[in-house]
């Protein structure tokens, strides 16, 4: 990915948790990513249309939680539904894929965002997905984590 | 004059969000219904006086611009005023959207504030009649 494309991908990031969550983000070098020693969720979002490709998003499993509690303004003692968590997900990568097309393109060319799909996600395949390219790391509330857009050929 | 509402998301937590930003805008809300996807949409505007709806486009079962072309062939429904809530960002699509008739377009994530004013412009101008 083009380096100017990573630095408007990074910062619509920030926006949205910030707008959407109520979070802030701290950028992270790759190599001062400590390993962490979690079990991960991965959100993917495929698109089609003027460009196909696919937005990745991994955080800790412990994360989602406090996703929801942010978005929805809820107390930490509040009991939240176990679906719930993977929504706020879900709706988080909607999100920034839908402000991310437009800005990387045009608003004039259309896309068709597929659902998103979350699956686990191990340590292994975490490193893996640390060290590709196309692939930004950074923190909220102290936890890693990562964002990798690809596009097809 | 309370407004009852109807709410078509697939997202649990963006029904949620939208349900309490209603609720600490200011609007005056009666009944908030919710359903996950056009079809069920459309089948509470059938059972229920809906004043004003906000639908998602992209939905499982029946989406956002089908429910809309559907909602155009019902009499008792296709005068209710939609507001679109979603991630669409292509100005040719939103375009689309205002010639089948839609009132406005919120682009997520929104916010109280645009969510109140949006409302109010709507329904400023809106004759239930």
């Amino acid at each position: 990915m083009r380096a100017d494309w990573q630095e408007i991908v990074k910062k619509i990031c920030f926006d949205v948790l910030e707008q959407l969550a109520f979070m802030f983000c701290e950028e992270l070098e790759k190599k001062d990513v400590c390993n962490p020693d979690e079990d991960f969720l991965k959100a993917t979002m495929v698109f089609s249309g003027h460009h196909g490709g696919a937005l990745d998003i991994i955080v800790p499993r412990q994360l989602t939680p406090a996703l929801v509690y942010n978005i929805l303004g809820m107390d930490e003692d509040d009991i939240i539904e176990s679906d719930i968590a993977e929504d706020a997900l879900k709706e988080l990568l909607n999100t920034l894929c839908g402000r991310m097309l437009p800005a990387l393109f045009t608003d004039v060319e259309t896309f068709d965002l597929h659902p998103p799909e979350i699956s686990s996600f191990t340590k292994q395949q975490w490193l893996e997905m640390l060290h590709r390219e196309n692939t930004i790391a950074f923190a909220i509330e102290d936890s890693p984590v990562l964002l990798n857009v690809h596009f097809d050929e | 004059m309370a407004y009852n509402i109807l709410i078509v998301d697939d997202s649990k937590i963006i029904r949620s969000v939208i349900k309490k930003t209603l609720e600490i805008s200011g609007i005056p809300v009666g009944d908030i219904f919710e359903a996950s996807n056009g079809l069920e949409g459309l089948t509470a505007m059938r059972e229920h006086w809906i004043d004003l709806v906000f639908a998602d486009l992209n939905m499982p079962v029946m989406n956002g611009l089908e429910m809309l072309d559907m909602m155009a062939q019902e009499k008792l429904i296709q005068k209710i005023p939609v507001l679109i809530c979603s991630t669409e960002g292509s100005k040719t699509r939103i375009e689309e959207l205002f010639k089948k008739g839609v009132r406005a377009f919120l682009r997520k994530p929104i916010t109280p504030e645009v969510l109140r004013n949006v409302v109010k412009e709507v329904m400023g101008d809106y004759d239930a009649s």
